[in-house]
C-alpha cells in the first residue's frame, strides 16, 4: 500500500490527505476540517499541521522478516525508493536489538521516543543505551549493535534534513505490541515524523500519546487478522508436532525398541545369519 | 514372532537382500530412526524445498524392506505377516485400473528396474519417512482392526495418473481384505480426517495417526503440513471418486485432497498424491515467446506431464518466473536476453536449478561457468526442432547429453569412444546424440567388474592379502591420459575411484550392465539422464565440513565379503571418499592409507569444544577451496561445492568474536567477508544442519539436512546420489 502526496507546495492539503487516508484505514476521526490539528487539551502544547512536514508509518511482525513483507506505508513525495531503503535498514538493524532495549531499559516507560532537533544534530541522543552502558557488562555485545543504530538512526535524521530543509526536528516513536498467546510474536509499528519547528517536551510527550494511539489502531487493524490466521495455523502446526512425537514413541518407542532392550535380545539379533530363519 | 528366535521377514521378493546380517540389521534400524528424527524436525520447522526423484521400487520400497527389525516388530501384533506388492496401472487397460489385487498382467507389476516408476520425493531420505510414516500407520491399523485374513496379508500400492493434475500421482494404498459395508468406515474416517485438531483450542481427542498421515502426504506435496485443516483441502465425503472439496457456489482455489479413505470395489485403504518427477525447466525470455509459439495446449500438456515446465519472463500470467520462489527441476534451459538473465535468473540463484544451458539471443558475452554452460545456436536450434516435434524423452536425453559433454569439455575431458562403444554399445540413442567428434581418446571411463582386488590396485594399496578379496563389487572409475600405467595412489592420477555394491543399487546394477543375469543388460533410453549424472558424479569435487562425518568417516571401515581367512583391514571410508573426490578434512586422530597432498594434508579436529586454537588455520584452510570466477584454469582440488555445518561456522565465529555476531545476518556476513573475502564465487556453498529449519540460516544460502548428506556418505555411501542432491539442493 502506498500513498504518495502530490504537492510539496500544499502543506495543509497534503496532512489532510494524509489523515482522510488514516481515516479510511484505521477509523481516524476526520473533523472535515482542513487545518488539522494533532493537540491535545494541554492548552498552549498545539502543534499546527503546517509545522508538519512529513509523516512515514511502517508496520512490521516479526515472523515477516523478508524485506518484501515488510508493510511500508511511505508518504515522502521525493526520494521516495531512496527514504525506503534508509528507512528498512533502520528498522532491520533495530528490530532485534536496539528497538526493544530501549524500550525495556527505558527509565521513563516512554515507549521509544526519539526525538532530535536540527540544532543538535551533531550529538547523538541515546539516553536510554547511556543506560546500558552503565549497567552491565554483559551487555556490551549488545552495545555493539545499538551503537550501529544509532548510525543508521543518524543517518536517516541526516537524510530527513536533506529532503526537507525547512525541516526543525525530526521525530520517531516506536510502538511494539506483545502477543501474549503467541510469545515470540511481536507487532511493531512506528511513525516517523519531520517538524518545520524545534519541539519542547511538552509536546513531544503529546506527539508521543497521539502516534501511539494511531499506531495501536493501524496495528490491530491491519495486522490482526492475519495474525489470527496466522496463530490458528502455528497452534494447528503444533499439535501436528505434538501428535508426531507422541506416535513415534508409541509406535516405535513402545512395539519396537521396548523389544531390543535385554542383552540377550540384542544378542539374538547380532548372531542372526542370512538364510537361518527366514520364513 | 515367536519371541525365541529373531526372523527375519521380507516384504518385498528382493533376493540381494538376503545377506544382510544381524549386526547390518542394527546399523540400518539405528540409521533408519535418525531419518526418522530428522524428518520429525524438518516437518514440524518448515518446509522442504529439494526435490529428486527416486525410483519408487528399487530405492524407497527397497529401503524399507532391508529394515527388517522394524518391519517384524512394527504392526504390534504376532505373527503379522504381510508383503507390498506395487502396481503400475498407468499404461495398463481397464481390467487393471478397476481390478484392485489382481496380479496377473505382468506389465503392472513391480519387481524390478524394468517398469519401475520415478517419484520426485521433498528432501530424498526425509521425504521417504514421509512415505514409511503412512505405511507404518496402516501396517498397524491392519494388524489392529483385522483378525482374520490368510497370510501373508496383501498391501498394494496403486500408481495412476491423476485425472486433472498433470504434475501428481495418483496412489492408492489398500490391503487384500475383502470387508462389507464399507461406506460407513469411509464415511466415518473421512469425517475424522475432515474434523478440526483443535477443539476450544486443544487437541482433539483421538484419530492421532490419521493426523500424521495426513500431514505427511502434504509433506509428500512440498506444502504446509498446517493446511491440512483448510478448507481448500477438504474432503468430499458425499463422492467416494473426487479429489477435490465440496464445491462451494463454484468458489475457492480448491486443491486435491492430501489423504482421503477410499473404498476400492469391496477393500478399505487411502488415496494420496504423489508428485512426478520433475524433469526440465525451460526459461524463454518474452521477446522469444515467437520460437515456440508452434507448440499447441495438447503439447504444452504432454510437456507438463513428462516433467517438463514452461516459465516465460516478463510476462504477467502465472507462468511467469518468480524470484521468490524455488524451483526444483534438476536443469534448466535459459533462452532469451542476457538483460533477462541478469534480472531473473542471477538474483534467484540458489532458488533455480544448479545446473544451466544457457542460450544468450544476439552477440552478447557469456562468462563461463562450472554450473552456466554456454550452449551454440545450432543446438538451440536443435532443441526447438525436437520441442516441436513433441517428443519429451527425447529433448531430456538431449539436454543431458548436451550438459555431460558441455561439463567435461569445461574440465578439459572428452569421453572415450572405448568407453562408450564397450561399455555401451547398446544405447539406443538416435545417431545424432553422439556423433564421433564428440568423442577422444584422451579419457576413459571404466565401469566394470574390478572388485576390491583392483580397486587396491588401483590405489597403490595392492598387497598379497588384499588378492584374496572376493570380485563381488562393481568398480567404477573415471580416470586422465595413461592413468591406467600410474604408480602413486595419488589422486592427481587417479581422478575418480569407487567400488559400488552391486547388491544394493538396481538403478546402477541395470546402468553398468552387472553381472546379475535377471537384470535386462540393454540401457534404455529413460535411464540415460541417469548415466550421465553418475559419469558428472565422477567429475564433482566435494567438500565437507563438519565433525560429525569427520569422526564417523575415519571410524568406518569399508570391507568387501572375503574369503575364509582373509585379514584384510578394508579401507577407511575417509580415504574412500576421498578416492571419489569427496574430501573430508583428517581429524589427525586416524592414520589413513591415501596420501593426501597441499592443504588436504592439514588436520583439523573439528569435534574441538573451542575453535580458538584452530580458527586461523580453518579459514586459511576454507578460503583455499573456494574457485573464483577469476580463476580460468579448473582446479579439481577446490571444491565445485563446500558443504559446512552451521555448527562449525558458529563456533568459527565464537572463537574469532566476529562482530556481526551469530545470527543469520552474522552468518552470512561471515561467510562472505571471511571465507569468500567478498570475491565473485564459482564453488557452491551449502549449509548442513539438522536442526530443521535453522533460525540463523543465512539467506539466499544452499541448504542440505545433515540426515541426506550422512546417508550418501556413510550409510548408503554412494557418490552418484551424493552428487544427486547437492545438485539438487536449494535455498530454504
Amino acid at each position: 500500500m502506498s500513498y504518495e502526496i502530490k504537492s510539496r507546495v500544499d502543506l495543509k492539503k497534503q496532512i489532510t490527505h494524509l489523515v482522510k487516508y488514516l481515516d479510511s484505514f484505521v477509523g481516524f476521526e476526520n473533523k472535515g476540517n482542513e487545518d488539522i490539528t494533532l493537540t491535545t487539551s494541554s492548552e498552549g502544547n498545539t502543534i499546527e499541521t503546517q509545522n508538519i512536514i512529513s509523516c512515514q508509518i511502517v508496520n512490521y511482525g516479526s515472523e515477516s522478516d523478508k524485506v518484501n513483507e515488510y508493510k511500508v506505508f511511505n508518504f515522502c513525495h521525493q526520494e521516495k525508493d531512496k527514504y525506503s531503503i534508509e528507512l528498512l535498514k533502520f528498522f532491520k538493524s533495530a528490530k532485534n536489538k536496539s528497538i526493544l532495549s530501549i524500550c525495556k531499559f527505558d527509565p521513563q516507560n516512554d515507549d521509544g521516543i526519539w526525538y532530535k532537533d536540527r540544532k543538535h544534530s551533531d550529538t547523538v541522543q541515546k539516553y536510554s543505551l547511556e543506560y546500558m552502558e552503565r549497567d552491565t557488562v554483559a551487555k556490551y555485545e549488545r552495545f555493539e549493535n545499538d551503537d550501529h543504530c544509532v548510525k543508521q538512526w543518524d543517518n536517516w535524521v541526516k537524510l530527513m534534513f536533506k529532503i526537507y530543509p525547512t525541516a526543525a526536528s525530526v521525530f520517531v516513536k516506536n510502538l511494539t505490541l506483545p502477543i501474549e498467546s503467541k510469545s515470540d510474536f511481536n507487532l511493531y509499528s512506528g511513525i516517523f515524523l519531520t517538524f518545520a519547528c524545534q519541539l519542547n517536551f511538552k509536546q513531544i510527550g503529546i506527539i508521543g500519546r497521539i502516534c501511539e494511539t494511531l499506531l495501536q489502531e493501524i496495528a490491530f487493524k491491519n495486522l490482526i487478522p492475519t495474525l489470527y490466521t496466522d496463530m490458528q495455523r502455528q497452534a494447528t502446526k503444533a499439535a501436528i508436532s505434538q501428535v508426531m512425537a507422541r506416535n513415534m514413541s508409541h509406535n516405535i518407542g513402545s512395539h519396537v525398541l521396548s523389544r531390543l532392550v535385554t542383552p540377550d535380545r540384542i544378542l539374538e539379533i547380532i548372531n542372526y545369519k542370512p538364510n537361518n530363519y527366514e520364513r | 514372532m515367536n519371541g525365541n528366535i529373531f526372523k527375519i521377514y521380507k516384504s518385498l521378493n528382493i533376493p540381494a537382500n538376503n545377506e544382510l546380517d544381524g549386526v547390518s540389521l542394527f546399523s540400518i534400524f539405528n540409521s533408519y530412526q535418525k531419518s526418522r528424527m530428522d524428518f520429525l524436525a524438518d516437518i514440524t520447522f518448515g518446509e522442504p524445498t529439494l526435490e529428486n526423484t527416486r525410483l519408487f521400487f528399487s530405492e524407497i520400497m527397497a529401503d524399507l524392506d532391508k529394515n527388517r527389525i522394524l518391519l517384524e516388530y512394527i504392526s504390534g501384533t504376532h505373527d503379522f505377516e504381510f508383503q507390498f506388492v506395487i502396481r503400475n496401472v498407468i499404461n495398463c487397460d481397464d481390467k487393471c485400473k478397476k481390478e484392485p489385487c489382481s496380479e496377473t498382467c505382468k506389465k503392472c507389476i513391480i519387481m524390478d528396474t524394468s517398469n519401475d516408476i520415478g517419484v520426485s520425493i521433498p528432501n530424498d531420505v526425509l521425504g521417504c519417512h514421509a512415505f514409511y510414516l503412512i505405511l507404518e500407520n496402516i501396517i498397524r491399523n491392519c494388524a489392529k482392526h483385522n483378525s482374520t485374513f490368510n497370510k501373508p496379508l496383501r498391501l498394494y500400492i496403486d500408481f495412476d495418473e491423476c485425472a486433472t493434475e498433470d504434475e501428481f500421482y495418483e496412489v492408492k494404498i489398500y490391503d487384500n481384505i475383502e470387508k462389507n459395508n464399507l461406506s460407513g468406515l469411509i464415511i466415518s474416517q473421512n469425517e475424522k480426517l475432515n474434523s478440526n485438531l483443535l477443539e476450544s483450542g486443544k487437541l482433539r481427542s483421538g484419530a492421532w495417526g490419521l493426523i500424521e498421515m495426513e500431514a505427511s502426504a502434504a509433506y509428500l506435496r512440498k506444502k504446509p503440513i498446517e493446511l491440512i485443516n483448510d478448507e481448500e483441502f477438504k474432503i468430499d465425503i458425499s463422492n467416494n471418486q473426487s479429489y477435490y472439496p465440496p464445491k462451494k457456489n463454484g468458489e475457492g482455489n480448491n486443491q486435491p485432497n492430501f489423504l482421503k479413505a477410499i473404498g476400492y470395489h469391496k477393500h478399505y485403504g487411502y488415496r494420496l498424491f504423489l508428485l512426478k518427477p520433475k524433469e526440465l525447466l525451460i526459461v524463454i525470455s518474452q521477446d522469444k515467446i515467437e520460437d515456440i509459439n508452434s507448440l499447441k495446449p495438447e503439447n504444452l500438456a504432454r510437456l507438463r506431464k513428462q516433467g517438463i515446465k514452461l516459465c516465460i519472463v516478463n510476462n504477467e500470467n502465472e507462468e511467469n518466473l518468480n524470484l521468490n520462489n524455488v524451483y526444483a527441476f534438476p536443469i534448466m534451459l535459459f533462452y532469451g536476453t542476457k538483460a533477462d538473465y541478469e534480472k531473473f535468473v542471477i538474483p534467484n540463484i540458489t532458488g533455480l536449478p544448479n545446473r544451466q544451458l544457457v542460450y544468450f539471443a544476439g552477440k552478447k558475452s557469456f562468462v563461463k561457468s562450472r554450473f552456466a554452460q554456454k550452449i551454440e545456436k545450432t543446438e538451440i536450434e536443435f532443441i526447438l526442432k525436437i520441442l516441436a516435434e513433441d517428443t519429451p524423452k527425447k529433448l531430456i536425453n538431449y539436454i543431458w547429453k548436451n550438459w555431460l559433454l558441455k561439463q567435461l569439455a569445461y574440465l578439459g575431458l572428452k569421453i572415450s569412444s572405448g568407453f562408450w562403444r564397450s561399455s555401451f554399445s547398446k544405447i539406443n540413442i538416435e545417431p545424432e546424440y553422439f556423433s564421433d567428434q564428440d568423442f577422444d581418446e584422451s579419457f576413459i571411463v571404466d565401469l566394470s567388474d574390478h572388485g576390491i582386488s583392483g580397486c587396491l590396485k588401483m590405489l597403490n594399496l595392492n598387497s598379497q592379502e588384499n588378492q584374496n578379496a572376493i570380485n563381488d563389487d562393481i568398480f567404477a572409475a573415471l580416470n586422465g591420459a595413461n592413468s591406467f600405467n600410474v604408480n602413486t595412489g595419488l589422486r592427481n592420477q587417479i581422478s575418480y575411484s569407487e567400488p559400488y555394491n552391486s547388491k544394493d543399487y538396481f538403478l546402477l546394477k541395470k546402468v553398468l550392465k552387472n553381472k546379475a543375469k535377471e537384470f535386462p543388460d540393454t540401457i534404455e533410453e529413460h535411464d540415460f539422464p541417469a548415466l550421465c549424472r553418475l559419469i558428472e558424479g565422477s567429475v564433482t569435487t566435494i567438500y565437507i565440513i563438519d565433525e560429525r562425518l569427520q569422526e564417523l568417516a575415519e571410524n568406518t571401515t569399508y570391507r568387501p565379503e572375503q574369503k575364509a581367512g582373509n585379514t584384510s583391514e578394508g579401507l577407511q571410508f575417509t580415504d574412500l571418499l576421498f578416492c571419489t573426490n569427496v574430501i573430508i578434512p583428517l581429524s589427525g586422530k586416524e592414520s589413513t592409507k591415501i596420501r593426501r597432498q597441499d592443504n588436504n594434508s592439514r588436520k583439523f579436529n573439528l569435534n574441538e569444544t573451542s575453535f580458538n586454537e584452530i580458527k586461523d588455520k580453518t579459514i586459511i584452510y576454507l578460503r583455499s577451496l573456494v574457485k573464483t570466477k577469476s580463476e580460468k584454469e579448473y582446479d579439481k582440488n577446490k571444491a565445485d561445492f563446500l558443504l559446512i555445518h552451521l555448527g562449525v561456522l558458529e563456533k568459527l565465529i565464537t572463537a574469532t568474536k566476529w562482530p556481526a555476531g551469530k545470527d543469520d545476518i552474522g552468518v552470512k556476513k561471515f561467510i562472505e567477508e571471511q571465507i569468500l573475502q567478498n570475491k565473485n564465487v564459482e564453488t557452491k556453498i551449502i549449509i548442513i544442519s539438522g536442526r530443521g529449519k535453522p533460525h540463523n540460516m543465512p539467506p539466499g544460502y544452499l541448504y542440505l539436512n545433515f540426515s541426506i548428506v550422512s546417508q550418501y556418505c556413510i550409510e548408503n555411501r554412494l557418490k552418484y546420489f551424493l552428487n544427486e542432491v547437492v545438485y539438487s539442493s536449494k535455498k530454504i
